[in-house]
């Protein structure tokens, strides 16, 4: 390849080229790439945003990271969180496609139903949800009650606060990766839904031979999104729990904030960024080296 | 392969089979909607309805609570911050997208395939990981608690930036190079050829960027202070908090959430499809 | 209106693929230029960079004694209609002719009356408020030319305009595409991979293989004088009869022997044999089918049977199976014959073409 070559290459005019990239290529380079490598420079400093002047002191932001326990705390609740809603949004959310992928009376209405969450801003229906998981005459409880189970403490406790989080996440966003496998469903080829998943018509062979590898693009692509967005949430984590009860919802990002927009230690602030950083391109790379054995595009 | 698959077993399991699936989508269904249901009777709701549990149904459906938050809250003025700011950002983000998406597929250059490269890895990235740093441009720029602040670092949206080039790319190249024959410059081409026939693209790209903005709470809540700059999201939640609404004004709390909610349920009732179809069809997604 | 000359022009990829290499091709006022070849030759590519959608690796390219390597596409003043015609499908026809006065920002009313005289002029006039996607593979053909005529353009570009028709239709619109030079008087680029085309549209018709130009010639002189095997073999239908023979000499003249037999020569090519030093050697000789006829056994140059007998009316064309392998013959004796009858053919001298065999070059036609 590549051979060298004594001829000049024209391409289409330089001032041509800017006009159309640099409209987006300057706010990317200002919000997105610089504050990145910004971000990583600063994570070696100990800069606490309102002095002037800071120090440069190497690795020590990381090293007093590794030595606390509420990093690996929240390393864990991320782990846990990022866990807890990417599976059950990935599997139930191909559940309901399966079911929906025919059309019958009322699946658009489902389908709308199932969707709307994810229109809806986080911070409303997390009050709604905080009302919901209220333990004293919340209706979360009072359902609970009424089938004969004990109350919960909900987002009062740091036993159940995490499910709490995980259980307003997955409503989120199970409609977002149901449409996504509803129309890879669509695209795989045969009517072999058409007597619907639950009716043995439609073997379990069938399922694992057929469907599962023709949507396995979709299912890969939904892994790193359902990943990224677990990574990040914070809406509903500000609104139901704020990272409590005893910093039991406490995850990366939120310690992240903490740190950074309370507690005004941009040098750990941004040592947390960078380890999210390095965390997301980890489990991208593995997701995409991985994809290479159950991918079939 | 057009197979139709006989239901051949017997009464009972075809019934089971059926009651599975009505179980299945009806407890998803009534999962999902429960929390708008549940919002919308509880706004209703007097003092006294709202602590006891045992009344779905509000016995005396005050829709004072609606009107108050409408018209003696500052809600509304939230929900107009937000609906102006996003299609300001909207708008811009159409534009930039637009054109950098044109360059990705249209142009000749040297670095089409590393600029790519470079807005597929800021895809990925944790946009959180950028606030520290932008939040000081903006306060060097004195546009912190603003709403140029809140615009000007919004103006681009990768992922808008992939929809339109999965549209563009769709589009034969002779249409371009036809139009540059016929004397168009790469503007008109862009504006006039490829948006018209990419419309769809442009339309999702319009309404889930609008919605994700007016939704946005995490960015503009660390940049804005003032209520008066509030978007919906932030200013909900500073209703929510404030002294007396908080755990005893439970209802007008539900009224503002649904007085927020309700509105975006209906823009999507009507524009469902290109939300479906653009999100699952057109995003490049294979399978 | 336009002159266009093609200096030293070279195309190469960015694998280092030459597409083009180094060709010369000089185009004047009002010529119909036909690029025709193989897919592959390098013909289209020629076009997209006199068109400017191709850039120029190397050379020179003038328009009018202007050099316009670097000038963008919507700026050369250059029509072109394209292969799959390229229509704007979300404009109506009316809006499809209109597009490049509109954006000359031509006034409103003038553009109105040369859409519709141009639309008249090609019978498009009912179809002005349709949208592509509503028409035929023709009439899109008539509105991708519509679209060009409209502007007055120096010249006209045409890549293989008319290869998404069926035959029938192929050939109404060769007749269309020949009156409409007539009556526009501006130069015509066409691409063809078609020779057919090439041989009934053209005034000049340039062949072309793996980039390089073959032979640049007018119809007539490409046929009776192909300068090498290319041409020779990719003008003409059915194509060219080629065999080996040996130039010997007998009785102090030069013949060509064959398998079943010899041929003879005009003084001309004879002459020419020999000034070049053939005798004794062996060539590669062609013949075109409609230039055999039938002779003796005695005089046969090739002896065969009959294999295929096609019928077409006024003319009959015979496949027969000899030891030079298949002969074709073109014949105006129409009577019918039976499938493995022998058949003894000898070419007509004058129009015998010998070529080297290792160059493939012609040596005397």
């Amino acid at each position: 390849m590549a051979a060298k070559t004594k001829y000049k290459r024209r391409y289409d005019s330089l001032p041509t080229v800017l006009l159309f990239v640099l409209p987006a290529l300057i706010p990317l380079i200002v919000f997105w790439i610089y504050p990145i490598l910004r971000s990583i420079w600063l994570s070696f400093t100990n800069w606490d945003f309102i002095s002037p002047t800071y120090k440069i002191i190497g690795f020590k932001n990381y090293l007093s990271l590794f030595k606390n326990p509420r990093f690996f705390e929240a390393l864990w609740h991320t782990v846990v969180f990022t866990a807890g809603t990417l599976l059950p949004t990935i599997v139930f959310g191909l559940i309901l496609a399966l079911l929906l992928v025919k059309n019958f009376r009322g699946s658009g209405i489902l389908k709308f139903i199932l969707f709307s969450p994810w229109i809806t801003p986080t911070v409303a229906i997390s009050i709604v949800w905080s009302w919901i998981y209220k333990t004293d005459g919340g209706i979360a409880n009072t359902i609970l009650t009424s089938l004969g189970m004990s109350p919960l403490k909900w987002i009062a406790s740091s036993d159940t606060a995490m499910l709490s989080v995980i259980i307003v996440t997955i409503w989120k966003s199970l409609g977002y990766s149901m449409i996504f496998y509803l129309s890879a469903l669509e695209k795989v080829p045969g009517e072999l839904y058409e007597a619907g998943a639950l009716d043995g018509a439609y073997s379990w062979r069938q399922f694992v031979d057929i469907t599962l590898p023709s949507i396995s693009p979709t299912t890969f692509f939904l892994t790193i999104i359902t990943t990224v967005n677990s990574l990040q949430a914070y809406d509903q984590i500000q609104v139901l729990t704020q990272g409590g009860p005893a910093g039991s919802t406490r995850t990366l990002l939120y310690m992240y904030y903490q740190l950074g927009f309370q507690e005004f230690n941009m040098g750990q602030a941004t040592a947390v960024a960078v380890i999210m950083i390095l965390l997301t391109a980890g489990l991208s790379l593995i997701q995409f080296k991985a994809s290479e054995k159950w991918v079939h595009y | 392969m057009n197979t139709h698959y006989k239901d051949n077993r017997s009464l009972p399991v075809r019934i089971l089979s059926v009651l599975g699936k009505v179980l299945i989508l009806g407890t998803a269904g009534i999962f999902t909607a429960f929390p708008f249901i549940w919002m919308i009777v509880s706004s209703l709701k007097t003092k006294a309805d709202i602590l006891n549990t045992d009344i779905f149904f509000p016995t005396d459906p005050q829709w004072s609570n609606i009107a108050s938050i409408i018209f003696r809250s500052p809600i509304p003025r939230y929900i107009f911050n937000s609906a102006w700011v996003s299609l300001v950002i909207v708008g811009l983000q159409i534009i930039t997208g637009a054109m950098l998406a044109y360059a990705l597929v249209f142009l000749k250059f040297r670095t089409n395939k590393l600029l790519f490269g470079i807005v597929m890895g800021t895809y990925m990235l944790p946009v959180a990981a950028t606030y520290i740093p932008s939040y000081i441009i903006l306060a060097d720029w004195h546009m912190l608690d603003s709403f140029r602040g809140l615009i000007i670092s919004s103006t681009v949206s990768i992922f808008g930036i992939f929809l339109l080039r999965q549209g563009f790319m769709q589009i034969p190249k002779g249409l371009v190079e036809a139009a540059r024959m016929d004397g168009a410059s790469h503007w008109r081409a862009l504006w006039e050829i490829v948006c018209p026939m990419t419309k769809a693209s442009f339309i999702t790209f319009g309404l889930m960027n609008f919605i994700s903005t007016y939704n946005n709470y995490m960015w503009p809540s660390l940049i804005t202070k003032s209520s008066e700059y509030f978007l919906v999201s932030q200013g909900l939640r500073a209703f929510f908090i404030r002294d007396g609404a908080y755990g005893t004004e439970w209802a007008l709390v539900m009224a503002a959430s649904a007085v927020v909610v309700v509105p975006l349920l209906v823009l999507f009732a009507f524009t469902q499809k290109w939300f479906i179809n653009g999100i699952g069809g057109e995003t490049g997604i294979k399978g | 209106m336009a002159e266009i000359i093609l200096n030293n022009i070279t195309k190469e990829y960015d694998n280092g693929f030459q597409a083009v290499k180094n060709i010369n091709l000089e185009i004047k006022d009002n010529e119909f230029v036909i690029l025709v070849g193989p897919s592959g030759c390098g013909k289209s590519t020629t076009l997209r960079m006199i068109a400017g959608l191709e850039d120029i690796s190397d050379g020179d390219l003038f328009l009018d004694g202007k050099r316009i390597n670097d000038v963008p596409p919507q700026e050369r003043d250059i029509a072109m209609v394209f292969q799959n015609y390229a229509l704007y499908p979300h404009m109506t026809v009316y809006q499809n002719i209109a597009y490049s006065l509109k954006i000359k920002k031509v006034p409103k009313d003038e553009i109105d009356r040369r859409v519709r005289e141009t639309a008249a002029s090609l019978g498009l006039t009912e179809l002005l408020d349709r949208k592509p996607g509503q028409l035929s593979g023709g009439q899109k053909q008539r509105v991708a030319m519509g679209r060009a005529i409209i502007r007055h353009p120096k010249a006209f570009l045409m890549d293989e305009p008319l290869s998404n028709l069926d035959a029938k239709l192929r050939g109404q619109m060769r007749v269309e595409i020949a009156d409409l030079y007539q009556r526009l008087n501006t130069t015509f680029i066409y691409v063809t991979h078609d020779q057919t085309e090439a041989m009934t549209l053209g005034t000049k018709i340039v062949v072309m293989k793996d980039g390089e130009i073959q032979q640049i010639d007018n119809p007539t002189n490409l046929f009776n004088y192909p300068v090498n095997k290319f041409v020779a073999g990719f003008i003409g239908t059915p194509t060219m009869n080629f065999f080996d023979a040996e130039c010997v000499e007998e009785d102090g003249k030069l013949c060509l022997k064959t398998l079943d037999g010899k041929i003879e020569l005009t003084p001309e090519k004879e002459q020419k044999l020999k000034e070049d030093g053939w005798t004794g050697r062996k060539v590669t000789a062609g013949i075109r089918p409609e230039h055999l006829e039938f002779c003796t056994e005695e005089q046969a140059a090739f002896k065969g049977e009959i294999s295929v007998f096609e019928l077409l009316g006024s003319n009959a064309i015979i496949y027969a199976q000899c030891a030079d392998g298949r002969v074709v013959m073109n014949t105006n004796d129409t009577v019918s014959r039976e499938h493995g009858e022998t058949v003894f053919m000898k070419p007509r001298e004058e129009k015998l073409h010998i070529f080297d065999p290792e160059t493939e070059r012609i040596i005397t036609n």
